[in-house]
Parts: structure tokens; C-alpha cells; sequence
């Protein structure tokens, strides 16, 4: 579903170095979790995926689409939660996700059916006509989780999606991963709760200084260390 | 309270004018601080001409009030026309800074006073203000400085009163504004409800200012009259607006008693209406700024209406987006009602004053060719100057801020997005063309194919400018923003945006003098030949513009 082939960038001139010839893959119908400590690339990484920066170099692909040679078709592939869900905030939460499904062109009964559907599980139904302004962090970021989903995409990014959700809104997002997965889909997100990575990936990917330096399955990780230590020890021992 | 204060003014001032942000780039990054740097003597050289002529405006006064012995009446209209500048462009500015800085979330939790605050905001206004008066104001001075050859104090004098002339009607335009934050606080809409009061008040001075003059018949007979009265033009020119005149007295008679009685009006009515506005402030500030951010949110289940899940279009959807964006903010709305307002006032003016005393008369246009030309013509140059002077093709990117990944993360093409900018920004051209093709029909009955041309002209020249502006927006968008007003901030782009634009329809003009005086072109040949010109310049900055969109649109980083 997401290939990435060599990819490295660099800020401010090359000095520094944020993402390292990287090189990823993430199959279909798997749940892919991002790890590293701060500063490490998750976040460029998953900029360079939808679009946000151009990489340097190497070749990222989305559902065998280039994201460089036909952007607007890789740009279909994908629905995207990024860190902080800045949106415009002088329109209604619905006005937003009918402008995302106009551009998407979700017919509006499909839309209408996901709007429902998603709002009554987030509970921002009472919401959904009131200015984006007046709405809380949490509001806000559930606004965009809906959004990403509007137009059913095979492949959903997601850039620390739990930070800022209480405790059931976050337990209903990893239900959404898991449900959108088991439709043939795949999910890919960062995060630094080493606990929901457990429970919920099929895959985990470690990256530190911009290189990918675990990549594989839980009870891989735990195979390398002999099962011996808990995760966080090996993340710490890793990550060191 | 003094300490206090200058600790939140020195922390104000670098933050609006960016010296640490200097300091910062100078030690990090020298190659864009010298190419900050260099914008300065830029613009300096941009502003030479208006500079020249203000001197030269000011020289033939001086020839003309000299020999009459009324230099004073040379300070006098530096020091009024000044005063009223900063009184009415004061106005907005002050409100967004009052109101709607995002600073005044970590300012309010402080143990300061309110007046501290609302101060400290009122000073940097001030200093911004100079920008503005110090090109009309120094070179009044200088020309009669040169001229006369007065003592040292003069100048230490003409310095004091230069730095304290946009207080007092910075401190009538706060007061104004405190005011009116304060009653309509509570009311719904507010946002609408405070730009129609801020034009309303502007609207109430002019009609005022207007009135005395109407009722003040001045015939032939009282000008003679005025001129041998020592004091008559002085007092006719200040009537309006005493300090100035007061100010102008002190300066010219300085070390006599009437000067020195003349400096202490001045000065204490300066500091009386800052005094009065600090107290004002500490009562009524904050009432009118707490609860500034709530907006109206109902939070109740409503039944769906047929309309809610309506599907558009992918080019109506990203229009919408744009106009909402547009007409929901104040910040980005009102430079754009104050434009609409204000230009065809411009026009319409001089025009109704030029019928009134039968200079121009509809009969006198229909005879000359070159002036029905000339008009369309110059409400063309307006019309351009009103396209890219309410900025919105130069912040059509910027607008999105940090909102922007959005723009880059959905399958619409970067071609469409701009082409939607493009048309928002191009409806104030519109707008202005249809009003002034409506009077030129009305009022001065021109032909229909002269309609045509002057529709034609018109949007075409802002055409060129604002894909211009959009283009410069495209290469080097502001998107790292927290409140609105940043974006016209140290905005390089709308800088160039102005400027281009004035280059734009002066060099016009000049063609077309030199087609018509120095060629004996006719005026419907001369119109051709710049209509030909711009439509070029058009293909050459839509090329630019939509070529260069794909490519930036990926670059640009969010
Ligand atoms: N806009 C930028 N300009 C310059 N350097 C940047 C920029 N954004 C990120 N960096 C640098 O790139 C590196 C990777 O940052 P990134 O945001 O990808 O980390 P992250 O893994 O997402 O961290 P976190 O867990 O804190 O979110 C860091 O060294 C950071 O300082
Ligand atoms: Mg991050």
C-alpha cells in the first residue's frame, strides 16, 4: 500500500539531516505504527508521504500511485490526521466536511450516511453547525479524523491521532483503525504510547536521527531481545 | 506602573518591528537580513518621486505665503492635513490592535492595568504612525527651514511637536473606539455591528467637516479679506482642528509669550487626551475585549435540512471556501469595504464638484473625445490600483495560514485553487466597473462602444495586477501566522504588490500623454495601442501565474 524507496530530507540547507534514505513498505489490510523519540522524522516522513514537503530524494508510493509523477491521483489514495488540526475556523464543522466531500466528489447521500454515522460516534453531532471556532482542541481534531474518512480512502495517515482525545473518543479512533483495516485497507500513524503500538499494530517501524532502525512485527522486536524485557525497555535500550 | 509599563512596551515594540527577529537572522542567516535590510533603501527610492513633489508643493506655498508674512500658515496645513490623516487611517488600525491581537492572551493574565496595556498598544500605534506623517510633516519644515535659516530651537521645537502631532487624534480615535467595543460587547454579530460603527464614526466626521465648509460661503470678497487679516487663513485652515493650529503658533512665535502660551495648549492638550484615555482605558477596556473571541455556538441537535449535504462542483466548492474565508473575517474584510467605499468616493467627488461649478458640464464631454478618454482612463488606473490595494490577490495563499496543508493535501489541481483566488479577488474590480459604467451612462452619457472600452480597460489592467500580486503570493506565501494582522505585517509582497501597481498605471499614463502630446495620436488610437500593451501584459503574468502553479504549489512548505 505505501512503498517508500531511499527517501531523505534535510532542512535549512542540508544541515539538518531529518530524514535519513529511508526505505518502508506497509502491506495491505495492516495497521503500520510509526515509533521514535522526538525529533526523530515521524513527522517529516508522514509530510513527505501527503505531499506537505518535497523529498530530496528516493521515490514514496500510495497504492502503487508516485506521489511525485501523478500527485493529484496519490493524493486520492490517502485521508490524513495531522498533528495539530489547524483548520479554518470561520466555517461550520459541516461546511467544512461538504467542502472536503465536494472536492473528494462523494456523492451526498454517502456523505450524509458517513457525516451521521462518524458524528454520532464522536459525539459532535450537536456541533456539526456551530463555527469551527468555537469548538475545543479535541472537537477540532475529531472534526478532521471525520474528514479524513470522508471519502473512504484505502490508505489513512494519521500523525500522533491519540494526543489530545479522551480516553473514549481515543478507544472509538483505534476501533475506526481497526475496522478500516479489516476492509482491505491500511492504516499508518505515530505515536509515542508504546502501548497502543502493541495492541494495535500488526507492524511497528523505529526510526531515530532520521533512520529506520527496527522494522517488523511486535513479537519480532520482542524475538531480538529473547522476550527478557518489556517494551518500553527495549524502546529506551534501542533508542538510546 | 511606569516600570510596568515600559517593560510591556519594549517587549511590544520588538515584537511588531522584529529586532530580535533581526538579530536572529543577522547571526543565522546573513544573506536574507541583507536582503531584509536592502528593502529599506528600496523603498525609500520608490517613495523619492511622491517625495520630490510634496517638496515642490510645499516650495510654491511658501513663494505664495511668504511675502504675505504668513509663514505659519505653512505649518499649519503640514500640521492639519497630518492630524486628520492619522485621525481617520488611525482608526482600523487601532481597533485590530486594541481588539484583536493574539497577544492580549498572555497580556491579561498579567498583574498590569488595563490602561498599561491598552497604553502600550496606543505608543506602538504611534510610532507606526510616523511612517505616515513624517513625509508630510518634515518636509513643511524643511522648506521653510531653508528658506529662513531659523535659530537651533526651531528645530529641537519643530522635532517635539512633529513627534506628538498623531497623539491627540490617535487619542480621539481610541477613545472612539474604546467606546464603541464597549456597547456593542454584548450585542449579536458584533463583528458586523463594530466595522459598521468604526465607518459610521468616519462617515459622521467627514459629513461634519463637510457641512462647516458648505455653510462658510467663501466668496471672493471674504478670500481678500482672509488674505490681509493676519490670522484669517490660519484660522480658517485650523477651525477644524485647534492643536494644529495652536502648534503652528507656538512654532512661529516661540520664545514670545504668545508662542509660549501657544506651545502649553499644545502640549497639555496632548497630554490631556492621553491622560484621558489611559483612565478611560482601566474602566472600559477590558469590558468590551472580554468575551471578544466567544462566538455565538448553539451546541443543539437541528433537524437536517435538505440543503445540508448539497453536492457542488470541485471549482464552486474551492470558490466557497475562499469567500467564506473572505467575508467571515474582519481583519481581512475591511481593507476591502474601506476600498470599495472609498475609491468611487475619490472619483466621484471632484467630479461632482467639477459639474457643480460648470468646469465640466455632460455636454462640455460629449464634445471632446480626449476627455471622455481621459476618464476612462484614469476610473481604469483607479480601478487596478482598487484591485491590488485591498491585498487580497497578495494574501490569497497567506489567508489560508497554517490551515494551508489542507490546500496541499486534497486531489484538487493547484491550477483550480488559484483559479478560485483569482476569481474572489477579481470581484472588486467588478464590482467598481459596474458602478462606474453605471454613472458614466447615467451621468455623462457616453456611447455604448466607450462602455465597452471602459469595461474592457478596467479589468483588464487589474487583471494584470492581480495576477501579478497572486504570482508574488505563489513564490513567497506568509503562512506561519497566529492572528490575521501578521500577515500585512513586514509584508515584503504587498510592498512590491503597491508599488508595481503604481509603476503599472503611472508609466501608462505617461504613454499615453506621450502618444497624445508628443505623437498627435488620436485619443482612440492612443486607447488601442495601451489596451493592446495590457492585454500582452496580461498573457505574460497569467502564463507566469498558471505555469508557475503546479511547480510552487508542491514547494511550498506547511
Ligand atoms: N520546519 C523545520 N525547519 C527546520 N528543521 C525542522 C523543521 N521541522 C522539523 N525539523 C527538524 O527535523 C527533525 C525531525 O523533526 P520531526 O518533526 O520530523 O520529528 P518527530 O519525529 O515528528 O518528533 P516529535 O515526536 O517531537 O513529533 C528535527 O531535528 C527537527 O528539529
Ligand atoms: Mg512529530
Amino acid at each position: 500500500m505505501l512503498k517508500l524507496l531511499n527517501v531523505s530530507k534535510s532542512y535549512n540547507k542540508g544541515s539538518i539531516k531529518a530524514v535519513d534514505n529511508l526505505t518502508l513498505e506497509v502491506q495491505k489490510g495492516e495497521i503500520f505504527g510509526f515509533l521514535g523519540p522526538n525529533g526523530a522524522g515521524k513527522t517529516t516522513t508522514i509530510k513527505m508521504i501527503t505531499g506537505l514537503l518535497e523529498n530530496d530524494s528516493g521515490s514514496i508510493a500510495i497504492n502503487d500511485v508516485d506521489t511525485k509523477t501523478s500527485s493529484i491521483e496519490a493524493k486520492k489514495q490517502f485521508g490524513f490526521v495531522p498533528d495539530s488540526p489547524h483548520i479554518y475556523d470561520r466555517i461550520t464543522g459541516l461546511e467544512y466536511l461538504n467542502f472536503l466531500g465536494d472536492i473528494y466528489g462523494v456523492a451526498a447521500v454517502e456523505r450524509e450516511g458517513t457525516i451521521n454515522e462518524l458524528a454520532r460516534l464522536f459525539e459532535l453531532e450537536d456541533a456539526l453547525r456551530d463555527i469551527i471556532q468555537s469548538y475545543s482542541h479535541g472537537m477540532q481534531q475529531k472534526l478532521v479524523i471525520i474528514g479524513s474518512l470522508l471519502h473512504k480512502p484505502p490508505f489513512w495517515v494519521l500523525d500522533e491521532p491519540m494526543v489530545g482525545l479522551d480516553p473514549r473518543s481515543a478507544h472509538n479512533l483505534k476501533q475506526l483503525m481497526r475496522a478500516h483495516c479489516a476492509l482491505g485497507n491500511s492504516v499508518f500513524f505515530s505515536t509515542h504510547i508504546l502501548e497502543v503500538a502493541e495492541k494495535l499494530c500488526d507492524q511497528i517501524g523505529i526510526i531515530r536521527k532520521g533512520q529506520l532502525i527496527f522494522s517488523g512485527t511486535m513479537d519480532e522486536l520482542r524475538g531480538e531481545k529473547q522476550g527478557r524485557e518489556s517494551l518500553e525497555q527495549i524502546f529506551l535500550e534501542l533508542t538510546e | 506602573m511606569i516600570k510596568h509599563f515600559w517593560v510591556v512596551w519594549k517587549t511590544q515594540l520588538n515584537q511588531t518591528f522584529g529586532f530580535s527577529h533581526l538579530k536572529y537572522l543577522y547571526r543565522t542567516n546573513r544573506r536574507k537580513f541583507i536582503g531584509r535590510m536592502a528593502f529599506i533603501p528600496l523603498i525609500l527610492l520608490a517613495l523619492l518621486p511622491v517625495l520630490q513633489l510634496i517638496f515642490k508643493v510645499y516650495g510654491s506655498v511658501f513663494n505664495v505665503l511668504h511675502p504675505l508674512g504668513q509663514d505659519q500658515v505653512i505649518f499649519a496645513l503640514a500640521f492639519v492635513f497630518t492630524q486628520s490623516l492619522a485621525l481617520i487611517f488611525g482608526l482600523f488600525y487601532l481597533m485590530s490592535n486594541f481588539y484583536s491581537a493574539r497577544d492580549l492572551d498572555m497580556l491579561i493574565p498579567l498583574p498590569v492595568r488595563p490602561s498599561v496595556i491598552l497604553g502600550s498598544k496606543f505608543m506602538i500605534v504611534v510610532i507606526s504612525e510616523y511612517a505616515a506623517t513624517f513625509p508630510v510633516v518634515l518636509p513643511a519644515l524643511l522648506v521653510y527651514g531653508i528658506h529662513t535659516g531659523p535659530p537651533l530651537t526651531f528645530w529641537v521645537l519643530a522635532l517635539l511637536i512633529t513627534l506628538l502631532l498623531p497623539i491627540i487624534p490617535l487619542a480621539l480615535a481610541s477613545i472612539f473606539v474604546v467606546l464603541l467595543m464597549r456597547v456593542t460587547n454584548a450585542a449579536r454579530g458584533r463583528g458586523v455591528m463594530r466595522i459598521t460603527g468604526a465607518f459610521l464614526g468616519v462617515l459622521v466626521y467627514s459629513a461634519i467637516q463637510w457641512l462647516q465648509y458648505r455653510f462658510r460661503n467663501s466668496g471672493p470678497v471674504e478670500l481678500e479679506a482672509m488674505l490681509t487679516n493676519p490670522d484669517g487663513l490660519i484660522n480658517m485652515l485650523t477651525r477644524r482642528f485647534p492643536p494644529s493650529l495652536w502648534a503652528a503658533r507656538g512654532l512661529y512665535n516661540f520664545p514670545e509669550p504668545a508662542g509660549l502660551l501657544n506651545l502649553a495648549l499644545y502640549i497639555g492638550a496632548t497630554l490631556g487626551a492621553a491622560a484621558f484615555l489611559f483612565l478611560l482605558a482601566d474602566r472600559v477596556f477590558y469590558r468590551g475585549l472580554i468575551g471578544g473571541n466567544e462566538v455565538s455556538a448553539k451546541r443543539k441537535k437541528l433537524a437536517s435540512t435538505p440543503g445540508d449535504f448539497q453536492a457542488r462542483s470541485v471549482f464552486k466548492a474551492l470558490f466557497l471556501r475562499e469567500w467564506r474565508n473572505l467575508i467571515r473575517s474582519a481583519s481581512f474584510l475591511t481593507p476591502v469595504l474601506v476600498n470599495i467605499v472609498i475609491l468611487p468616493a475619490a472619483f466621484a467627488v471632484p467630479l461632482l464638484s467639477a459639474s457643480k461649478q460648470g468646469i465640466l458640464s455632460a455636454g462640455k464631454i460629449q464634445d471632446s473625445d480626449w476627455i471622455q478618454y481621459v476618464i476612462v482612463f484614469a476610473v481604469s488606473g483607479l480601478i487596478t490600483l482598487a484591485g491590488t490595494s485591498n491585498s487580497i490577490a497578495v494574501t490569497a495563499l497567506s489567508r489560508e495560514g497554517k490551515s494551508f496543508w489542507i490546500s496541499k493535501t486534497i486531489p484538487a489541481p493547484p491550477f483550480i485553487q488559484i483559479l478560485s483566488k483569482f476569481v474572489l479577488a477579481f470581484i472588486v474590480p467588478v464590482f467598481l466597473t459596474v458602478a462606474a459604467l453605471t454613472a458614466e451612462a447615467l451621468a455623462l452619457r457616453f456611447s455604448a462602444m466607450r462602455l465597452v472600452e471602459q469595461a474592457f480597460l478596467a479589468l483588464v489592467g487589474s487583471s494584470v495586477t492581480m495576477s501579478f500580486s497572486l504570482f508574488l503570493d505563489l513564490l513567497n506565501p506568509k503562512l506561519n501566522w497566529t492572528d490575521p494582522q501578521q500577515i500585512m505585517k513586514r509584508n515584503l509582497n504587498a510592498i512590491i504588490s503597491v508599488f508595481s501597481t503604481m509603476g503599472f498605471v503611472g508609466s501608462s499614463f505617461a504613454l499615453i500623454y506621450f502618444l497624445g502630446k508628443g505623437m498627435k495620436f488620436s485619443p482612440g488610437l492612443a486607447y488601442y495601442v495601451v489596451a493592446i500593451l495590457w492585454v500582452l501584459l496580461l498573457g505574460t503574468a497569467a502564463w507566469l501565474l498558471f505555469h508557475k502553479a503546479e511547480s510552487r504549489y508542491s514547494k511550498i512548505e506547511s
